[in-house]
C-alpha cells in the first residue's frame, strides 16, 4: 500500500508549505469555494433588492456595492482561477505523465499571491465596499467614487501576478514535462485548453495591472490620465480595460470547454470527434480573442468604422465556437451513452453555451447592440456563458475527478438530481433577463420601471432553485469525504493517464511510468491494466 | 408587461434584425438540443442499435457548419452595420438640441425651444440631433422606444440623431452606471406635433446668450484682427491646421478650440489663445457654439 499525496492529512504545515501540485490544487479549491460564497451573497442581495421596483428593500448604495462585490469577487477570485488553478493544477501533470509542474515552488507562490490579493480586495469590500462596478470605469472610479477603490484594485493587481505565474508554469510544463511518447496530438483536450488559457493569462494580465495602476495614480495623485478635466481621456481606460477583459472572458470559458471534451468522451465511450479541430479552435479562440475588445464600446464614442471592424471580428469568433459544439454533439453519435452527473453537467454546458454564444450574435450586431448594450440582455448573455458554461463545467469536472482527488465516491443519484436542479434553476433565473434587456431594463439599476416587475420576480424566484443546486453538491461531496465508499483507481473506466495511477495518487503521481495510448481518448480500446 | 413601442423607422428596422437573429438562434438551439436528446436516447448504453464503423471525422460536414455560420454571421453583420452606419451618420445637419448630463439629471438646451430639465421636447416627423456632453462622469442617453443609446462623456461632444414618428411621452434612461442615484437619472422624451413645437418660442435665445459671452470675454479683440483667425461663417468649413491637416469646424472642433486651444493651431497663426476650460460652463459653451453657428461675428 503506497502512501497517497493526502498523508499526512491533518498537518497544517504540510499543506501551507507544500509544493505538490495536487495539494496546491486543493488549496485553491477550498479558497475559491469561500470566495464563491461571498460572491453568491452579493448576487443574493441583488436579486432580493430587485423584488422591489422602487429600491424599498435595499438602499441604492448597498445595491451598488453588492453588484460591485459580486462582479469583482466572481470574476477575479472565482471564475478566473476556478478550473485552471484547481482542476488544472491537479490534473495537468497527471494527464501528461509528469510528477509535478515545471516550477513547483512558483506554483505555491502563485497561491499565496492569490490569497494576498483576495484578502486585500475582500478587506476593501468589508470595511465599506466599492461602488464602481467591476469595470471600474473612469472618471467615476478615479475622481468621483467615495469608496475603497484603491484597496480593491490593489488586490486585483496582486492576484493578477498569481494568474501570470500560473500561466507561465502551465506553458512551460506542457512544453517540457510531457512523458516520453506523449506528443502534442495525443494531449487531452483539457490540456490544450489550459495551454490556450495560459497564453491569455500571460499576455493579457500585465495590461490589466498597468491599467489599474494608472487608475490608482490618477485617483491618488490627480495626475491626468483618464479624466478630461485633468487632461486625460476616459475612453483610453476602456480600451485598456477591455484589451485585458475581453481575452479574460475566454480565460473564463476555454478551460470549461476542455473539461467538457473529457467528460463527453468518457460518458459516450467514444474518442472525441474532430479532436484536432477542437484543439485548434481553442488556440483560434485564444488568439482571435485579443482582437475583439472594441465590441464593448460600440456606443462609448469610438469611431463608427472601428466599431465595424470589431463587429465583423466578433462574428468570426462564432466559427471556432460552433466547431466545438458540432464536434461535441457528433461525439455522441454511435456512442454508448450513460447519463451520470458529470455527463449531465457536460450536456447542460453544451446546451447553455449554445444559447450564450448565439445571443452573443445579437450583441456583435452593431445596430442591435446600440439597443441592447448595458441592459440585462448583456447580463443574461454572459451569465449563460459564465454560469451555464464555466460553472457547469467546473461542477461536472469536480464530480468526474472527485474519486481521483479524494479517493471517495459520492451518491450518484443525488448528484444527478443536483445537476438537473441547477439546470432548471439557472434557466428560470437568467432566461427572463434576456426579455428584460430587450424591454429596456438597464443593468446596475437599483430601481426600475414598474412594468418590469413580473420578470424580475420570476428571475429572483429562480435563484432559490439555483441556490439549492449549489448547496446539494456542497453537502454530499463534503459528506462523502467521511462516509463515501472508497473509490477504485478507475471507477468510470476512463482513458486519461490520470486514471492509471491510484485514487488518490501518490505524491510522485506515478509509481511506474503510465502507458501512453496510440491515440487520444482510446475509448475504442480496453484500458491498460 | 409589454415591449416598448417602436416609434421610428430605425427602431422598427432594429426590431427586424433582432427578429431575424431570434429566428436563427431558435433554429440552431433547437437543432443542437434536439440532436443531443435524440443521440442520448438512441445510443443509450445497452440499446440495440447499429454502432459499427463510427466515423472519426467529418471534414465536409464541419466545413458546411463553418460556412453556414460564416454566411449567416456575415449577412447579419452587413445588415446591422448598414443600419448602424445610417444611425450614426444620417441627419448630420438636423437642428440640434444640447444635452448636458450631470449626476443625476439631464439639462436640455434647445436653441429653438428653450431650456428644460429631464424633458426633451421634439417635433413629430422631423429629424433631430442631440449634441451631448457631461459635466462629471460618463452617462449614457438611452431611449428604449427608439432602440438607441449613446454614451455621454465629459470633455467632448457625442451625438445622437433620430426622427420620432409617434406623438407621446417616452422613457429616457441613463444606461451607463454613474454613481449612487444612477437608476433615478431618467427623463421624458416628449414627441409633440410640429405645430405645437413651433408655437412655443425660446425663453432665452441661445444665440443671444452666446453673443453676450462673446462680448464679455472680448473674443473680437483678437478674432477681428490679424492675431487670430476670423470666425464669421466658420461652422461647417474645412480648417487648415499647422502641419497640413484639415478638420471640419463642427461642434467638437469649436469646443476643443475653446477648452484646449493649443491642440490644433490654425495654419498661419501662432498659439496665443488662452484656454477657457473651467471659465465657461457647458451651458455657456453650447450657447457660444450656437452664436458662432449663426454665422454673425
Amino acid at each position: 500500500m503506497t502512501k497517497s499525496y493526502l498523508t499526512p492529512l491533518w498537518d497544517w504545515k504540510a499543506w501551507l508549505f507544500t509544493t505538490d501540485h495536487k495539494r496546491i490544487g486543493i488549496l485553491y479549491a477550498l479558497t475559491i469555494t469561500l470566495f464563491f460564497i461571498v460572491g453568491a451573497a452579493g448576487a443574493a442581495i441583488i436579486r432580493f433588492a430587485l423584488l422591489s421596483s422602487h429600491a424599498s428593500l435595499v438602499s441604492a448604495e448597498l445595491y451598488n456595492k453588492a453588484f460591485t462585490a459580486h462582479g469583482v469577487v466572481m470574476v477575479w477570485f472565482f471564475l478566473i482561477p476556478s478550473i485552471p488553478a484547481t482542476l488544472g493544477n491537479f490534473l495537468l501533470p497527471l494527464m501528461i505523465g509528469a510528477d509535478d509542474l515545471s516550477f513547483p515552488r512558483l506554483n505555491l507562490l502563485s497561491w499565496y499571491l492569490f490569497i494576498a490579493g483576495a484578502l486585500i480586495t475582500l478587506t476593501a469590500l468589508f470595511i465599506g465596499g466599492v461602488d464602481t462596478g467591476w469595470t471600474f470605469y473612469t472618471p467615476y472610479s478615479t475622481m468621483f467614487s467615495n469608496s475603497y477603490v484603491e484597496l480593491a484594485v490593489t488586490g486585483v493587481i496582486v492576484a493578477g501576478f498569481s494568474s501570470i505565474l500560473t500561466g507561465l508554469n502551465f506553458i512551460v510544463t506542457t512544453h517540457m514535462k510531457r512523458a516520453e511518447g506523449m506528443t502534442w496530438m495525443k494531449l487531452p483536450l483539457f490540456v490544450w485548453s489550459l495551454y490556450a488559457t495560459s497564453l491569455i493569462l500571460v499576455l493579457a494580465t500585465p495590461v490589466l495591472a498597468i491599467t489599474l495602476f494608472a487608475l490608482i495614480i490618477e485617483r491618488a495623485f490627480h495626475i491626468g490620465i483618464f479624466d478630461p478635466s485633468l487632461g486625460g481621456d476616459p475612453l483610453l481606460f476602456q480600451h485598456f480595460f477591455w484589451f485585458y477583459s475581453h481575452p479574460a472572458v475566454y480565460i473564463m470559458i476555454l478551460p470549461g470547454m476542455g473539461v467538457v471534451s473529457e467528460l463527453i468522451a468518457a460518458y459516450a465511450r467514444r474518442p472525441v470527434f474532430g479532436y484536432k479541430m477542437i484543439a485548434y479552435s481553442s488556440m483560434a479562440i485564444g488568439i482571435l480573442g485579443f482582437f475583439l475588445w472594441g465590441h464593448h464600446m460600440f456606443v462609448a464614442g469610438q469611431s463608427a468604422y472601428a466599431s465595424m471592424a470589431f463587429s465583423i471580428l466578433s462574428f468570426l469568433i462564432g466559427i471556432p465556437s460552433a466547431i466545438k459544439v458540432f464536434n461535441w454533439v457528433a461525439t455522441l453519435y454511435k456512442g454508448e451513452i450513460t447519463l451520470d452527473a458529470p455527463m449531465l453537467y457536460a450536456l447542460g454546458f453544451v446546451g447553455l453555451f449554445t444559447v450564450g454564444g448565439l445571443t452573443g450574435f445579437f450583441l456583435a450586431a452593431l445596430a442591435v447592440d446600440v439597443h441592447l448594450h448595458d441592459t440585462f440582455f448583456v447580463i443574461a448573455h454572459f451569465h449563460f456563458i459564465m454560469v451555464g458554461g464555466m460553472l457547469m463545467a467546473y461542477l461536472g469536472g469536480l464530480h468526474f475527478w472527485w474519486p481521483k482527488i479524494t479517493g471517495r465516491l459520492y451518491p450518484k443519484r443525488l448528484a444527478r438530481w443536483a445537476a438537473v436542479i441547477l439546470f432548471v434553476g439557472f434557466n428560470i433565473t437568467f432566461f427572463p433577463q434576456f426579455i428584460l434587456g430587450y424591454m429596456g431594463m438597464p443593468r446596475r439599476y437599483a430601481e426600475y420601471p414598474d412594468h418590469l416587475l413580473w420578470l424580475n420576480w420570476i428571475s429572483s424566484a429562480g435563484t432559490l432553485l439555483l441556490a439549492l443546486g449549489y448547496l446539494l453538491p456542497l453537502v454530499y461531496l463534503v459528506r462523502s469525504l467521511k462516509s463515501g465508499s472508497p473509490a477504485t483507481d478507475n471507477p468510470w473506466d476512463a482513458r486519461g493517464l490520470e486514471w492509471q495511477t491510484t485514487s488518490p495518487p501518490p505524491k510522485e503521481n506515478f509509481l511506474k511510468p503510465p502507458v501512453i495510448p496510440s491515440h487520444p481518448y482510446p475509448y475504442d480500446q480496453k484500458a491498460p491494466s | 408587461m409589454e415591449f416598448p413601442a417602436a416609434i421610428s423607422q430605425t427602431a422598427h428596422q432594429i426590431d427586424h434584425v433582432s427578429l431575424a437573429l431570434l429566428g436563427m438562434s431558435t433554429l440552431l438551439v433547437v437543432a443542437v438540443w434536439f440532436t443531443i436528446v435524440l443521440f442520448c436516447w438512441r445510443y443509450y448504453k445497452g440499446s440495440q442499435v447499429d454502432r459499427t464503423n463510427p466515423p472519426k471525422k467529418a471534414r465536409r460536414l464541419e466545413l458546411v457548419v463553418m460556412g453556414i455560420i460564416f454566411l449567416v454571421g456575415f449577412g447579419i453583420f452587413f445588415w446591422s452595420a448598414r443600419l448602424f452606419y445610417h444611425l450614426t451618420l444620417a441627419n448630420r445637419n438636423a437642428p440640434e438640441i444640447f444635452i448636458i448630463a450631470k449626476q443625476w439629471m439631464w439639462t436640455v438646451h434647445d436653441p429653438r425651444y428653450g431650456d428644460n430639465i429631464n424633458r426633451v421636447i421634439v417635433p413629430l416627423g422631423q429629424p433631430v440631433r442631440l449634441i451631448m456632453t457631461s459635466e462629471d462622469v460618463i452617462h449614457s442617453f438611452y431611449i428604449p422606444a427608439l432602440r438607441i443609446k449613446q454614451d455621454v462623456l465629459p470633455g467632448r461632444y457625442t451625438t445622437l440623431a433620430f426622427v420620432p414618428e409617434k406623438i407621446g411621452q417616452y422613457e429616457i434612461l441613463c444606461s451607463q452606471y454613474c454613481g449612487l442615484d444612477h437608476a433615478t437619472m431618467r427623463a421624458t422624451l416628449d414627441v409633440v406635433s410640429a405645430e405645437d413645437y413651433r408655437n412655443r418660442t425660446a425663453s432665452v435665445s441661445s444665440v443671444h446668450l452666446g453673443k453676450d459671452i462673446y462680448i464679455k470675454h472680448q473674443c473680437a479683440a483678437c478674432h477681428s484682427g490679424p492675431t487670430a483667425p476670423p470666425l464669421t461663417h466658420l461652422y461647417g468649413q474645412s480648417v487648415a491646421l499647422q502641419g497640413g491637416k484639415h478638420v471640419i469646424a463642427d461642434e467638437n472642433y469649436i469646443r476643443r478650440s475653446l477648452v484646449d486651444p493649443n491642440r490644433e493651431i490654425v495654419a498661419g497663426y501662432s498659439a496665443v489663445m488662452p484656454t477657457f476650460q473651467g471659465q465657461l460652463s457647458e451651458r455657456e459653451l453650447a450657447a457660444l457654439i450656437e452664436y458662432l453657428k449663426a454665422g454673425t461675428p
